[in-house]
């Protein structure tokens, strides 16, 4: 708690900072770079972010799907394909909505930020505007402005931001200046119509991310949580198409497969974190867990189950119901089905559910506890 | 236009607040074999020579042999609305064992370094006679320094039990592990 506190305290002077920054003349990267060629000020930027991508390898924050990898980094690729791959892109094993790009070229892109967008236009519109972060040199700019930087980061270093300590994370990822963003949602929105994207899913992205947001009423302080700066890119974007609004590719299909095993885990990450208002807002829309395999509805099953307000228990078993008929081989079912009939005394059917669990699944890594509650079972049916 | 003034004004609020924090908590050191928390909730036996943290809850014991970052005990007993703060989530005496733990792993991934942690073991347990469950998680820090951290935890009708002991895996987790699962075997509910 404290340690949100501290940050809230930061994010919050931070913001009072950067709110009277200007922006300077720096132009933008027009090829890759290497640090040898930039002026110390921003060697000094990319070793810390550097330093930045090292530390989230190192607390294994990355997520470990190279197809998808590969997949975001052909669709960066394409957006700026002068920079030939210096914008490297790489995803976080978080189910947040958050994307991000660091001074050196490292654009990160949350996984529950992924699974949450419905075609490779809206990726690439997310990608489009983090790219055009780095390409436009923000976060030297940013510096730059913040000049009396020394208040800022005394402020900083004393409190201990827990990610890196630093000026440049914080803006990377709870965003920059006003102008610096909407210059970053022109140059995205050019980049994404050079592209042959559909230019009209910029703004139902920011859109879609916003009723999203709301939705969960969530907390979290990042750029692509936050209502007001969401609100800004769909004005920015609504501008932008009155000028031209041009249809081009969506790229679901190749979307969908590319990310069906990220959507999972993110389900996976959201349940492991008690998220459940999150994956019942994602499942319970009929049109999106189409895009789900069969078994999906045993994630909103335990979602209910989880949260377990009024009425939860009877829309989990609903859940779970679908999920055996769509998929009677999907074992985890019957664990949670198990579950809810031992919650409710109802022993033989709480037995029958566990017993078809370990049948289908031997080597369980809960085997322990579904035992543990056969025996109990077993004691109360007196057997 | 925001002046530095301004700035150092707030930062002085900022500080002052963060030592306002700090200030109640002092360490002394263990000279008793048994403990008992400060409300009478529990005792158990611990190591003597280690420093326990006092001043900051009654509901729980924190000691340490080497200074928190190297190694650490706790043990906490929080009533049910308590239980899982980062969650804003309560327990319920009646919560099966899998549910313990699965609140238990969320409550751990909410602290932001142990976000991405892997789960070494889950399983029953007996605590001293109470049935619950063990978990024992690894991550790691920014530095790439391994934790691991070992939790036993039941419910009964007031409350959340939690006994835990955190150590770097290299080196410093095995030395004191046993004397962690005499700590446990040893807790004992007033």
């Amino acid at each position: 708690m404290k340690c949100r506190f501290q940050l809230g305290v930061l994010t919050l002077l931070y913001l009072i900072v950067v709110a009277c920054a200007v922006t300077g003349s720096v132009q933008p990267y027009s090829a890759p770079k290497q640090i040898a060629d930039l002026s110390e000020e921003e060697s000094r930027l990319w070793h810390q972010a550097d330093d930045m991508d090292a530390q989230l390898a190192k607390r294994g924050a990355l997520y470990a799907d190279a197809d998808l990898t590969s997949y975001l980094q052909g669709i960066m690729d394409g957006l700026y394909p002068e920079l030939d791959g210096a914008i490297r892109v790489n995803v976080i094993k978080a189910p947040t909505l958050n994307a991000f790009a660091l001074p050196n070229g490292s654009v990160y892109f949350h996984l529950g930020m992924l699974a949450r967008l419905q075609n490779e236009a809206q990726v690439a519109t997310v990608l489009a505007h983090e790219g055009a972060h780095f390409v436009n040199r923000h976060s030297l700019r940013q510096m730059r402005t913040v000049k009396s930087g020394t208040a800022a980061a005394q402020v900083i270093n004393i409190a201990g931001v827990p990610l890196v300590g630093d000026l440049i994370a914080i803006s990377s990822m709870y965003g920059y200046s006003r102008d610096l963003e909407r210059e970053a949602d022109r140059v995205g929105w050019d980049r994404l119509v050079a592209a042959g994207y559909d230019s009209r899913e910029a703004a139902r992205t920011f859109e879609h991310l916003l009723a999203e947001a709301k939705a969960l009423d969530t907390k979290e302080p990042f750029f692509f949580s936050s209502d007001p700066r969401l609100a800004e890119r769909i004005e920015s974007f609504r501008e932008l198409e009155r000028g031209q609004s041009v249809g081009g590719s969506l790229g679901r299909h190749q979307f969908l497969t590319m990310t069906a095993n990220a959507r999972i885990d993110t389900l996976e990450e959201d349940l492991g974190r008690d998220r459940c208002e999150s994956v019942i807002l994602v499942l319970s829309d009929r049109d999106r867990i189409d895009e789900y395999p069969p078994y999906a509805f045993y994630y909103l099953g335990e979602a209910y189950r989880r949260r377990g307000d009024e009425g939860d228990r009877e829309r989990a078993i609903e859940a779970f119901q679908k999920a055996l008929e769509a998929a009677p081989d999907f074992a985890p079912t019957y664990q949670a089905l198990g579950e809810i009939y031992l919650k409710d005394k109802d022993y033989v059917e709480a037995r029958t559910h566990f017993s078809t669990y370990l049948r289908l699944t031997p080597e369980a890594a809960d085997r322990a506890y579904v035992e543990r509650y056969l025996e109990i079972i077993q004691k109360e049916l007196g057997q | 236009m925001i002046t530095n003034r301004y700035i150092m004004v707030s930062l002085l609020i900022v500080t002052t607040l963060m030592i306002e924090g700090c200030a109640q908590v002092t360490w002394v050191k263990v000279d008793k074999p048994t403990i008992t928390s400060s409300d009478k909730t529990f005792s158990a036996e611990v190591p003597t020579g280690w420093v326990q943290k006092v001043g900051e809850t009654d509901q729980a014991i924190y000691i340490t042999r080497d200074g928190p970052l190297i190694e650490f005990v706790e043990l906490k007993h929080a009533d049910h609305e308590h239980a899982f703060p980062e969650l804003g989530k309560a327990s319920q005496p009646d919560l099966l064992d899998s549910e313990l733990a699965d609140l238990l792993l969320a409550e751990l991934r909410s602290d932001e370094v142990m976000e991405h942690l892997e789960v070494i073991e889950n399983a029953p347990a007996d605590i001293s006679g109470n049935p619950g469950i063990v978990v024992q998680v690894k991550f790691r820090t920014d530095f790439g320094l391994q934790y691991e951290r070992r939790i036993y935890a039941f419910l009964n009708q007031e409350g959340l039990c939690t006994l835990t002991y955190q150590a770097p895996s290299l080196h410093y987790l095995p030395l004191y592990a046993d004397q962690f699962e005499a700590t446990v075997a040893s807790f004992q509910l007033k």
